[in-house]
């Protein structure tokens, strides 16, 4: 496996500022809003629980429920945003394939840099008492943060936010996802 | 998973191919999600205006696990997936989204903590103050019922489906080929697929199963010395009914 740079794909993302002045389908943004689609039966409103954020993994990207067209709206930008992304490096699909393989035979997540690891060592690009950095290949973190903008799961995932149960007064982490993003994965 | 390109025409079940039509009243049999009298009958209810607004149903599951064998922690997962995709195309991973995760209760921690404190040990004083901070008032719990905190980290977890449930969301739906251009969805859930396990504590029902549990039954009102008796046709629970005892 040849040495790679430590450059990743992170300039093929998009310009949201520019993709929005050019989105004629932002109109629908303008749109009534007044569309309301509240079944009759869906009318309880819900206590609020006091939260507090403990960490959030990947910030923004909470969906504007109240508008009935941001969830299309959002869609359209990210396909506008998807056009300026280059096609996969070799070496980024190589990474991928051996991150397929190691998903498949349900291995452990830490195998993938080990294995990386003992290949770079094996050949001599490493010495055998030294791990093979970023500058040799993928790591699979970095990997990670490459597919997740790629794909439209760098915001909206993994909020934790702190809630105290009524009962026990415990502090409980929840994690949870955006909604939007959960059924709508791109 | 409305955009999947895993996903084809044969992965959807809409009637006759049309997301706006609804299923035949006088079917004689049950296919799939669509083909269910709860389909029909919610259709009938919340599509007023069959030409721009589709039916759109979502199925949400839960189920826990523990996080390792020596390891005491256990999460539970809240997934959803659409129900016009078909039961076969709702096998597969990739059609289920995660909306949170729900841990179990950490009482053991907070019960050692509270009983030092409420002790009222010279060298609890810092921790009270600690406590107060972390968990509130101490001396006000027991107002409120235990089973309460499940509750409430489910609602948590599941506020922004209810939200999305009130407002209903414009989408353009492709379907075999042919873009349906701001179709209005109507978001529904029609059940949410659990263990026993995790159905007890959600419906509130005593975990416990001796005799001197009233009902045996979650969904129905047949008395316990009746539970073996499978021509039993008792009254059904009611939502309000589970409401009044988790709310």
């Amino acid at each position: 496996m040849p040495l790679i740079s430590t450059e990743t794909g992170q300039k093929t993302t998009g310009d949201f500022t520019t993709v929005d002045a050019t989105l004629d389908q932002f109109s629908r943004l303008n749109s009534d809003l007044e569309d309301n689609f509240e079944p009759s039966m869906l009318n309880n409103e819900g206590g609020d629980v006091e939260t507090a954020p403990v960490a959030v993994s990947q910030p923004g990207g909470v969906s504007d429920l109240t508008d009935v067209d941001w969830i299309l709206n959002d869609w359209i930008k990210y396909e506008q945003r998807a056009l300026n992304f280059a096609p996969l490096t070799k070496l980024q699909l190589q990474a991928i394939r051996l991150l397929t393989i190691l998903r498949n035979s349900k291995a452990s997540l830490g195998t993938y840099d080990d294995i990386m690891n003992w290949h770079f060592r094996e050949n001599g690009a490493v010495y055998m008492h030294k791990t093979a950095s970023s500058r040799h290949f993928f790591s699979r973190s970095k990997l990670f943060s490459f597919l997740k903008a790629l794909y439209k799961r760098d915001v909206g995932y993994g909020f934790v936010n702190e809630i105290i149960l009524p009962s026990h007064k415990s502090r409980v982490p929840m994690v949870t996802n955006d909604m939007v993003k959960s059924y709508r994965i791109c | 998973m409305l955009t999947r390109p895993e996903n084809k025409g044969k992965h959807h079940i809409y009637s006759d191919h049309n997301p706006f039509k609804r299923p035949l009243k006088d079917l004689d049999h049950v296919s799939d999600a669509n083909t269910g009298k709860c389909y029909g009958e919610t259709y009938d209810e919340l599509i007023t205006d069959p030409t721009t607004q589709a039916l759109c149903e979502f199925q949400t599951a839960a189920d826990g696990t523990h996080l390792g064998q020596f390891s005491c922690y256990e999460l539970t997962q809240m997934q959803i997936a659409l129900g016009c995709l078909s039961r076969e195309a709702r096998e597969k991973d990739c059609n289920w989204g995660t909306l949170g995760w729900i841990p179990n209760i950490p009482k053991n921690k907070s019960q050692g903590r509270r009983s030092f404190v409420e002790s009222g040990h010279a060298d609890s004083t810092r921790l009270r103050a600690q406590l107060i901070h972390d968990e509130g008032l101490i001396g006000v719990a027991g107002s409120v019922h235990p089973a309460q905190d499940l509750h409430v980290m489910i609602s948590f977890v599941l506020k922004g489906l209810v939200q999305l449930q009130k407002t209903g969301f414009t989408w353009d739906l492709m379907h075999n080929g042919r873009l349906y251009k701001g179709v209005k969805m109507i978001p529904f859930v029609s059940f949410l697929r659990v263990d026993t396990k995790e159905a007890d504590p959600f419906c509130s029902k005593y975990l416990n199963q001796n005799k001197h549990i009233k009902h045996l039954c979650r969904e129905c009102h047949c008395p316990t010395d009746q539970s073996n008796n499978h021509l039993a046709n008792d009254k059904a629970k009611t939502q309000n009914q589970i409401v009044t005892l988790v709310l």
